[in-house]
């Protein structure tokens, strides 16, 4: 087994008096495609918030390649190559689609070079000069991630990126996210979408009320009765 | 005589406008009023001031330096008052009720120390020397206080759309969390808008206290009701409603005093800005109120 790129030890997170994560602790290793499942406020997206420093730890450490990056600001994550597509995929509206992607390079030195983004993504490079908020959701899905590849990430965090999509749209996006792992990204996915999580993922862990409950390969967690009673509809 | 007034009406609303600028500019981006800005704007004035007749520098020194100056305030009172109430996740009146606290401060220090008469700066400066444009003279402060206003803000109309620094804060002006995601050290570029925005501020105090040859400690007040007219008339946190908010009240007020009576000024343009938000409560551009985390 690869060393861990990313470990979580003993996360725990509180909103005022409301502990959202208690005591989470997990691991990724480079080139894995991690899953975080569970159902609606399980603290998946707490969890994901707390990794790249939205959110400040009532206590635990984050450990990125054996160096505790627990007190970093959110950009030096960034920079350090931990880099999330938000839950609602953060767009900036109000901006362009061009001006978006080029902000996902800010962390990276000289002028951003948007032409594998736009090869691999064409309809952005149709859109560039347009608004981000007239995007559809799933253009506006495919900006969110073409936008955190332009930030060269070393783990690439995605919080529900099914989330509010028409079922084909959630296929072409998994075959994206599938495509990028192929050419070697590793990839922490939190998606209320277990059972198509669990099929793109090697590993994962489930959430249940702030707590990982289960965790293991992912082919063995889809036929686990108690993953297929309480998410596959078992 | 209507070219003439058309001039003074530019000259007076060019330097609204770049107090507005910077009012703005905080809230757009930090997402706060911050009424400290005309003290900041009385500081600047009284910081230049100092320099021309304490130090006997010239003004082309004294005023980039009492910009900066002006700039330091704001840091200051970011770092000392507004952080900690973002950190703490504070409600919008709470910044609003400490700057005026901050407001009062900086008034009564400027009480305390130069007296509440009015200062001026060395009366050589005001000389006759003009501008001929045809009909029109304007004088040679008049010019470069405009002139410096309008570069100002054309500067920073282009900071703000064409450069990656207003990419970025742009980005936070929407959402702060999505542009930290993107690795945009939203508390660093908090702290360098709010020094921006008070240099802004106080170089329009500068300008005014050259343009009226007066400067008290209670110059500030006054121009804070007028920058938030401007700020509204524009629209809250959009940088050219501020700026056309800002040219918009001082044209108003110029033809006030030249058509009616100079005791009709502020009545006739808060007069508008109370029209003016019963047929367009956003503003001139509509920017929300509002914005996402």
């Amino acid at each position: 087994m690869n060393k861990a790129l990313l470990q979580l030890e003993q996360l725990r997170v509180s909103y005022g008096h409301v502990e959202a994560v208690k005591g989470v602790s997990l691991e990724v290793h480079p080139g894995e495609i991690v899953a975080l499942v569970g159902a609606n406020g399980a603290g998946k997206s707490t969890t994901l918030l707390a990794l790249s420093g939205l959110i400040r730890l009532v206590s635990g450490r984050v450990v990125w390649e054996n160096q505790d990056i627990t007190r970093w600001s959110p950009h030096q994550r960034v920079s350090g190559g931990l880099v999330q597509v938000a839950e609602g995929r953060a767009i900036l509206k109000t901006l362009t689609v061009r001006e978006n992607l080029e902000l996902g390079a800010y962390t990276q030195p000289g002028q951003a070079d948007l032409k594998p983004i736009y090869e691999r993504f064409p309809i952005l490079k149709q859109r560039a000069s347009q608004l981000a908020g007239n995007l559809s959701g799933g253009e506006q899905q495919m900006l969110a991630i073409g936008r955190a590849l332009l930030s060269q990430p070393r783990l690439l965090m995605l919080d529900e990126p099914s989330m509010g999509l028409a079922p084909l749209i959630v296929r072409d996006i998994f075959a994206i996210l599938r495509e990028i792992h192929q050419q070697g990204m590793t990839i922490l996915l939190v998606e209320q979408n277990v059972r198509q999580a669990l099929k793109l993922a090697d590993r994962a862990y489930v959430m249940e009320t702030g707590s990982v409950t289960l965790g293991g390969r992912a082919q063995d967690l889809i036929n686990d009765p108690r993953v297929v009673a309480a998410y596959l509809g078992g | 005589m209507l070219a003439q007034q058309i001039v003074n009406a530019i000259s007076l609303g060019s330097v609204y406008a770049l107090f507005a600028l910077g009012f703005t500019l905080v809230f757009g981006i930090l997402g706060v009023i911050n009424l400290s800005h005309g003290g900041i704007f009385m500081l600047g004035a009284y910081a230049a001031l100092l320099l021309v007749t304490w130090f006997d520098l010239s003004l082309w020194i004294a005023l980039p330096a009492a910009m900066v100056f002006s700039g330091l305030v704001g840091l200051l009172i970011d770092v000392l008052i507004l952080k900690r109430l973002r950190q703490r996740g504070a409600p919008h009146l709470m910044p609003m009720i400490a700057t005026i606290g901050a407001a009062i401060l900086m008034t009564s220090l400027a009480q305390g120390v130069f007296g509440s008469e009015a200062r001026r700066f060395p009366m050589e400066w005001f000389n006759d020397e003009t501008l001929k444009l045809g009909t029109i003279t304007i004088p040679l402060l008049q010019a470069g206080i405009t002139s410096l206003a309008l570069v100002l803000m054309v500067l920073m109309m282009w900071v703000l759309k064409r450069t990656r620094l207003g990419q970025a804060l742009r980005a936070i002006a929407e959402s702060p969390r999505s542009a930290a995601l993107l690795g945009i050290p939203v508390e660093r570029l908090f702290h360098l808008t709010s020094f921006i925005a008070a240099a802004l501020g106080g170089t329009a105090g500068i300008l005014i206290g050259l343009s009226f040859n007066a400067i008290t400690p209670f110059m500030g007040q006054p121009m804070l009701h007028k920058g938030i007219a401007a700020i509204i008339l524009g629209g809250l946190g959009d940088v050219r409603g501020a700026v056309l908010g800002g040219l918009f009240l001082g044209i108003t007020e110029v033809f006030a005093v030249t058509f009616l009576s100079s005791e009709y000024r502020d009545a006739l343009s808060f007069g508008l800005l109370f029209l003016m938000l019963l047929w367009r409560p956003q503003g001139l551009f509509g920017a929300s109120a509002t914005r996402s985390a």
